[in-house]
């Protein structure tokens, strides 16, 4: 009886070692790896300040400005005038519209139906003087196809989502960002 | 307690006893010893225990991070500064790390063989010397500081042995001399020692150091500024175009937001590329908006009008005679286009009259006008964010001939920006505000405006720097659809202390829109040659060309919306507000 249970207690020792060990070691890889990736953002973030700079030096004005005066002429570029800049007020306002069949113009959205039925395009600019021959626009029904395929992918993204957030706590920001290499 | 560790302490001393009791003694001593021994290693062991369980707890009271924080400080304290961004973001200072190379020669197995590999990256290295430093068996040699990032990356893939790299921190301004005088300079250790640099060592960054934060660049919050680099580029382009067309000594200029006081631009020609910061420290290279003191001549005429009217002793409809020279002991003070005629005060104002301006200043008074000066923060140093700033120089005896002349803009000696922030309360309905180079909003800045003028005074001087611009010498600074209104100054310059004519430091003080100011920009040309013989070198000739292209480039970006003609003219600037 005594002999059991020196046998149970020996063995439960081990057990326990055993488990101990297991999450050192596996405590070590982790701490490995937090380093491994601290190590990866100061890199990174390294780089992106590298680029920064980079982007800083390229977007001078004053070196826009050399290309600018080069390309000019091939590109036809000329100073913008003051007389080329307008608030949207100042544009006059266009006029009542009769849709394609006659009826006194309603809201946006029955023009939007009317042109769908009629085919044409109640809506003229003024630098087309007759009737624009626009193509078709799309009718409610392959609307309503998109709509629902929209709402496939979407549905589709939710689907997803769980599968794209798994790593995530193993690069939990809030964590990392407190690194020490830099 | 002296305790012996013998096993038979008692051979030692063995008395003659009897046989039983020596035997009943001897158990009991023994008994006694062991007792002693178990308790003195019970002792030893709790004494151990304890200091290890004392020590634990000193560890765990301690802060961790406390050791290796301070090993790392003495880099770190050196090299980490903030960002600096423009409004809209755009990088004027940030640190990037260099790599340098280095190579450990007593390491180096074969140095013909390394100087190749090297020089086939860095080809502008020396082979030669490269080799031969290389062959010695010394310890540690720098082969080149700084190197690019795609360099080290190169030599890195060349795997030679005895060869690496150490990482400094390095200032860079991408944009060269674009905001020197803004930025400034950082030296060596990375501490601020001119400019917004300096600023942000001096607000607290030095003290986070010294507390043990703020060691990690990533952690600071980058320093957002008020200007604009576009604009700043624009205004920096036009003054060196300025310097060059009419052959000038110098030129400044600055662009401040007329309802908050932000410096969205400032230029001050020559400069300094802070990259490269040799020439840094010559004199012609200080900041002349904010640390150079000048007579700023008929620009400050503005302020003696605004003086005069608010003072109610002068009003738009009187007239002053100007039809002779004045003679005060020694000076005369004379017209340099003499209407020789009574004029009111708008033609004063058009004609740039000295005279008129000096009978203005009689009226109003020795001490009002001081009152005013100082009201104005014109006799008084400027308070903004920069360290460079230059106590203006304001005469040391007022009689009544430097009372005259300092109506004019003569013997009194400012800063540009205590002209241009003086410009802004006249403008923007008499709000007294300092200038300031971090964002700030409308609401902030009223409230720390003081009162400078009434808002009757502001309207009137906004009608007749509007009228100027459109009658008189501020035309060639009009750009249509912005409303641009302003006053010239021509100054005399001084040399030896006399006034030398054919040298002048020329001035334009403009507005825009003038029906509700937004920006207040100044532009000063020194010296400048006339554009084409025959053509005079006047501030209207020059400097308000310049300040009309800074206009014109710079509205769109500032978000000036174009007005119509009726808009712009100088009576809708009374009503529209």
């Amino acid at each position: 009886m005594k002999r059991g249970w020196n046998i149970f207690w020996v063995c439960l020792m081990i057990a326990v070692a055993v488990v101990t060990y297991a999450m050192k070691d596996s405590a070590g890889r982790a701490a490995d790896h937090v380093m491994q990736l601290r190590a990866e953002i100061a890199r990174e973030k390294q780089q992106l300040a590298v680029l920064k700079a980079e982007w800083g030096v390229l977007d001078q004005p004053s070196r826009l400005q050399v290309l600018v005066e080069r390309y000019a002429d091939y590109l036809g570029l000329k100073p913008l005038d003051v007389r080329q800049l307008a608030r949207l007020d100042d544009i006059p306002g266009r006029g009542p519209m009769p849709v394609g069949n006659g009826k006194t113009p309603g809201k946006p959205l029955d023009l939007l139906t009317a042109s769908a039925a009629s085919g044409v395009d109640p809506v003229r600019t003024g630098s087309v003087a007759t009737t624009p021959k626009l193509p078709k626009p799309p009718s409610s029904k392959t609307a309503a196809a998109k709509s629902a395929e929209a709402a496939k992918t979407a549905a589709s993204i939710k689907h997803t989502e769980p599968a794209v957030r798994k790593p995530v706590p193993l690069a939990s920001p809030a964590e990392l960002q407190t690194g020490y290499l830099e | 307690m002296t305790m012996t560790l013998t096993d038979h302490p008692e051979t030692l001393n063995r008395a003659p006893l009897m046989r039983d009791d020596s035997a009943v003694i001897e158990a009991r001593k023994r008994q006694e010893q062991t007792r002693s021994r178990i308790v003195l290693a019970v002792g030893a062991f709790m004494l151990l225990y304890g200091i290890i369980g004392g020590r634990l707890v000193q560890l765990g009271v301690s802060e961790p991070a406390d050791a290796a924080a301070r090993g790392s400080a003495a880099s770190a304290v050196a090299t980490a500064r903030p960002d600096i961004v423009d409004r809209n973001g755009e990088i004027l200072a940030t640190d990037i790390r260099t790599a340098s190379l280095y190579a450990e020669p007593n390491k180096i197995v074969d140095p013909d063989e390394a100087t190749e590999l090297i020089t086939s990256v860095l080809q502008d290295l020396d082979a030669t010397a490269l080799r031969k430093k290389l062959s010695t068996k010394a310890g540690f040699v720098w082969v080149k500081r700084e190197i690019t990032p795609t360099q080290q990356a190169q030599i890195h893939d060349l795997g030679i042995p005895g060869v690496g790299f150490l990482t400094e921190n390095k200032r860079f301004y991408p944009g060269g001399p674009a905001a020197a005088h803004i930025v400034g300079l950082v030296n060596i250790d990375n501490q601020g020692i001119a400019g917004i640099e300096r600023t942000v060592d001096e607000r607290g960054l030095s003290d986070l150091h010294n507390a043990g934060f703020a060691m990690k660049t990533n952690a600071q919050e980058p320093v957002r500024l008020s200007i604009d680099l576009r604009v700043q580029h624009v205004l920096r382009d036009e003054l060196v175009g300025a310097m060059q067309k009419y052959r000038a000594v110098a030129a400044m200029g600055v662009l401040v937001n007329a309802k908050t006081g932000e410096v969205i631009a400032l230029a001050s020609l020559p400069d300094f590329d802070p990259n490269d910061p040799v020439d840094a420290n010559k004199p012609d290279r200080l900041n002349r908006i904010t640390a150079g003191t000048f007579e700023l001549g008929s620009v400050f005429k503005s302020f003696t009008f605004a003086m005069a009217l608010d003072s109610g002793k002068v009003k738009m409809t009187d007239s002053f005679d100007a039809r002779s020279p004045i003679r005060v002991g020694r000076q005369l003070i004379r017209d340099s286009h003499p209407e020789g005629r009574y004029l009111s005060v708008p033609e004063i104002f058009r004609y740039s009259s000295n005279i008129g301006t000096a009978k203005m200043a009689l009226a109003i008074g020795q001490e009002t006008q001081q009152d005013y000066l100082r009201k104005f923060g014109l006799s008084t140093k400027l308070k903004t964010e920069l360290p460079e700033v230059a106590t203006p120089q304001v005469p040391r005896r007022w009689s009544t001939a430097a009372q005259m002349t300092v109506a004019f803009g003569h013997g009194i000696a400012i800063t540009p920006m205590q002209a241009a922030m003086g410009d802004v309360a006249l403008v923007n309905g008499g709000n007294f505000l300092s200038p300031t180079f971090f964002p700030r909003t409308q609401e902030q800045a009223m409230a720390l405006a003081t009162p400078m003028v009434s808002k009757k005074t502001s309207d009137e001087m906004r009608w007749l720097f509007r009228y100027n611009a459109v009658n008189g010498s501020g035309r060639h600074a009009d750009v249509p659809g912005y409303v641009v209104g302003g006053k010239t100054g021509t100054a005399e310059k001084i040399a030896n202390g006399r006034y030398v004519e054919g040298h002048y430091l020329n001035s334009f003080l403009a507005t825009f829109p003038m029906d509700d100011p937004e920006y207040v920009l100044l532009v000063s040309v020194d010296d400048p040659k006339s554009e084409k013989p025959g053509l005079p070198a006047l501030a209207a000739w020059n400097a308000a060309y310049v300040a009309g292209n800074v206009i014109r480039r710079s509205a769109a970006f500032l978000g000036v919306q174009p007005r119509t003609e009726q808009e712009g003219h100088p009576d809708a600037m009374l009503v529209s507000y």
